[in-house]
């Protein structure tokens, strides 16, 4: 019989968890390898055998890959076939390292087992710890980010031809023998099976074996680690090792710490980070040469220590570890306080800048109606921002608007394992957009703003309160069929949470010249979208269209509702010299709006959305959705 | 802290929601344990949270021990694997807004051209 004990649960063991969490967190998120290095070691400082503290690690990780791989898959930065080809030969790795733990452990105990990870641990932080303070010296001297190049044992790689075992990846655009595949997730897996980072081998194996560009590899990582972090949750689950509590408690923690940690990458350097990651690997790497003397005497293969030696030789071991986890959380709490504190600052005198800007003579001819001051045109460099770019460009000159251009450099650190530059790679994809952006627009007077985010529809938003935009102005993905009545995840989420209105452009539309349409059903929603295009009718001297649309099975006093609404705005724009004629439709709202922009040759559709809180899609409201998946012309959602 | 942030609703319900399974857990965390230590068979000495599980269990120790052989229930392994994906899924949710609605955000890099 063998006994697998958990540890037992009390204050101090709890709040020591959780702050372990946190700091791992903390320290993962700025440097992006995972944290269970820092993880695993602390489980075991606690108490809990290897085997516990590897397979609850294992099992606290498993769905944040999911969530990583399926936002990152989004940007197209995931390669699911390789991801999934390399997690199931990454299964049987660490089926193997699983059989090998258990031997272990049934031929030496759990001494044994602490042996074996902590000579590991020792092995692998030495060699990635060399080469992060390697890349460190590299980055310090020269910090341009290079472009891809395929290294040039994947060149090789790629060269060879092997009939019967190539498989096409889109992560190379090629095909590669999957004899080349197969040990990268098999190896990826027996690594993660004993410190429950398969990372390490997984990443730099696919950029300079397979030439897998960094950021495509460090996304396509996630889908082995979501594979074998829930196989592995499974085979050690069925040997009774997984301590559900312990990874919870660590969860608890680390959630919040890799925010902060991610939130304090973006304001130091690379290198500097680069810099964290060498001192703390190699401190936790120093922290279990303490140990093993003790895991060597118990197992009889040096002669034997004296038991007090042990205990203080265990105790200068935790203290180096606790050491190197304070370490990192000052390194990164420092950094974000005075990151912020800078940032503060630059913000506070842009601020006062602008602020002095505005007592020079306005040039706009606000009497008649209103202006757009700042118009925030947010592009992802596709194919569908072209019509986004073009009516931004052709708004800002003829408001005479400030333009904004931004692109939102998406990054979660969290993910990223030893990708040198993987930051800089996702903000020199930003630049080249907004440059291209600014390029497309012409001559014209404009902002940049690189956005970093974790998703495009934070940095968007985040942009445009940062910059009190008035609008913003960004694409629509295409689609077709049905699929087009749904917008995009980005655009409705920007819908949902922008603090502005937003005007959304299909790829082939042009600027408004021709009129306005504008769809009321009398709600406050629908009268603030009638006061809005009514002043957007008169600034640009266009009819205005103002549509009602009624279903067949409306009574008689919902009827007259929708006549009440039109004439409301009717009498709002009395006086005033701009056309307006009202039309009462039968039909599917959507259906009604298009149809009569269309009869109208209104090339402007405005329409309102619901509030600015809740549930992004819902509150976006089926009908402004359908009207902007469908229209040909920008749609703008105006918010209340 | 901004109390007029728009995510403050999301923040208080997923916050909320994590801290409730976080309590069923530990609630019935007796339960969980039991549940992990005889996903394979095992011999259970004492009851409770005192209860000690030996795996690979041989009948006569186990019986000399004063325990119970408890045969193993594969599909036990699923608790944790569930429970991992309803945290990470709330608690995640949560901690994603925290910091945000506590003003802290990354930053940006403006230039003018």
């Amino acid at each position: 019989m063998e006994i697998t004990q958990f540890i037992e649960l009390n204050a101090a063991t709890v709040f020591l968890l959780v702050l372990i969490g946190f700091i791992g967190g903390m320290v993962s998120g700025f440097i992006g390898s995972g944290g269970a290095f820092v993880l695993t070691p602390a489980m075991m400082a606690l108490g809990a055998p290897a085997i516990v503290a590897v397979a609850s690690n294992i099992c606290h990780k498993f769905p944040k890959a999911l969530v990583g791989a399926t936002k990152r898959h989004k940007y197209g930065q995931v390669d699911v076939k390789l991801g999934l080809i390399l997690g199931l030969f990454a299964e049987f790795g660490m089926l193997a390292g699983k059989y090998l733990m258990v031997g272990i452990m049934r031929q030496f105990g759990k001494v044994g087992t602490d042996l074996y990870v902590s000579a590991i641990f020792i092995a692998v932080l030495a060699v990635v710890g060399t080469f992060v303070l390697r890349d460190y010296r590299k980055l310090r001297n020269a910090p341009q980010s290079d472009t891809h190049e395929v290294p040039r044992i994947a060149r090789w790689v790629l060269a060879i031809d092997i009939p019967g075992t190539m498989m096409y990846f889109d992560a190379i655009k090629g095909r590669v023998s999957l004899l080349f595949v197969i040990p990268i997730g098999f190896a990826t897996g027996l690594l993660a099976s004993a410190i429950a980072v398969g990372g390490f081998i997984g990443v730099p194996a696919m950029i300079y074996i397979l030439g897998v560009p960094a950021l495509m590899a460090s996304g396509t990582e996630l889908v082995i680690a979501f594979v074998m972090g829930l196989g592995g949750t499974f085979l050690y689950g069925l040997e009774g090792a997984v301590d559900v509590r312990l990874s919870m408690l660590i969860l608890l923690g680390s959630l919040f710490g890799i925010q902060l940690g991610a939130i304090g990458t973006t304001y130091v350097k690379d290198y500097q980070i680069k810099l964290v990651m060498a001192v703390i690997m190699l401190t936790v790497l120093f922290s279990r040469v303490f140990y093993v003397p003790g895991y060597l005497s118990q197992l009889g293969m040096i002669s034997p220590i004296e038991h007090a030696h042990v205990a203080t030789l265990k105790t200068l071991g935790d203290s180096v570890l606790a050491v190197a986890l304070i370490l990192g959380a000052i390194t990164v709490l420092t950094a974000l306080t005075k990151g912020i504190a800078e940032h503060r600052k630059a913000d506070f005198a842009r601020q006062l800048a602008e602020g002095m800007a505005a007592f020079a003579p306005s040039l706009g001819s606000l009497e008649t109606g209103m202006r757009w001051k700042r118009i925030l045109l947010a592009t992802d460099g596709s194919e569908y921002s072209g019509g986004a770019i073009r009516v931004a460009a052709s708004l800002a000159a003829r408001n005479q608007a400030r333009l904004l251009i931004t692109s939102v450099a998406v990054y979660n650190p969290e993910y990223a394992t030893t990708v040198p530059g993987l930051e800089q790679m996702a903000l020199d994809m930003a630049r080249r957009n907004v440059e291209a952006a600014a390029q497309s627009a012409g001559g014209i007077d404009h902002e940049i703003v690189v956005a970093e985010a974790d998703d495009p529809y934070r940095g968007i938003v985040d942009t445009a309160s940062e910059d009190h935009a008035d609008v913003i102005v960004m694409g629509r993905r295409g689609k077709r069929g049905l699929a087009r009545a749904m917008v995009g995840d980005a655009t409705a989420r920007v819908i949902g949470y922008a603090p502005c209105n937003v005007l959304v452009v299909p790829r082939g539309a042009q600027d408004c010249r021709q009129g306005i349409l504008v769809a009321t059903d009398g709600s406050r929603h629908g009268d603030a979208a009638a006061r809005l295009a009514g002043q957007l009718a008169l600034t640009w001297n266009l009819p205005l269209t103002v549509v009602s649309a009624v279903l067949a099975s409306y009574n008689e006093q919902r009827r007259h509702e929708a006549v009440a609404a039109i004439d409301r705005v009717k009498a709002g724009l009395a006086g005033l010299p701009v056309t307006v004629t009202g039309v009462v439709a039968e039909g599917r709202p959507e259906q009604v709006i298009l149809d009569q922009a269309r009869k109208a040759g209104a090339d402007f559709i405005v329409v309102g959305t619901h509030g600015r809180t809740g549930l992004d899609r819902l509150l976006m409201g089926s009908v402004a959705e359908r009207v902007i998946g469908f229209a040909d012309c920008p749609v703008l959602a105006v918010k209340i | 802290m901004d109390l007029h942030h728009p995510h403050w609703g999301r923040t208080i319900f997923w916050g909320s929601l994590a801290a409730l399974i976080y309590a069923a857990m530990f609630y019935y965390s007796d339960v969980i344990l039991h549940m992990a230590h005889t996903t394979p068979a095992a011999c259970v000495v004492g009851h409770g949270a005192d209860a000690i599980y030996y795996h690979k269990p041989d009948a006569a120790a186990c019986t000399a021990l004063g325990g119970h052989i408890e045969p193993g229930v594969w599909w036990h392994v699923l608790i944790p694997i569930l429970l991992a994906f309803l945290i990470s899924f709330a608690h995640g949710a949560f901690t994603g807004l925290f910091w945000d609605v506590m003003g802290l955000k990354a930053a940006s890099h403006a230039e003018k051209k």
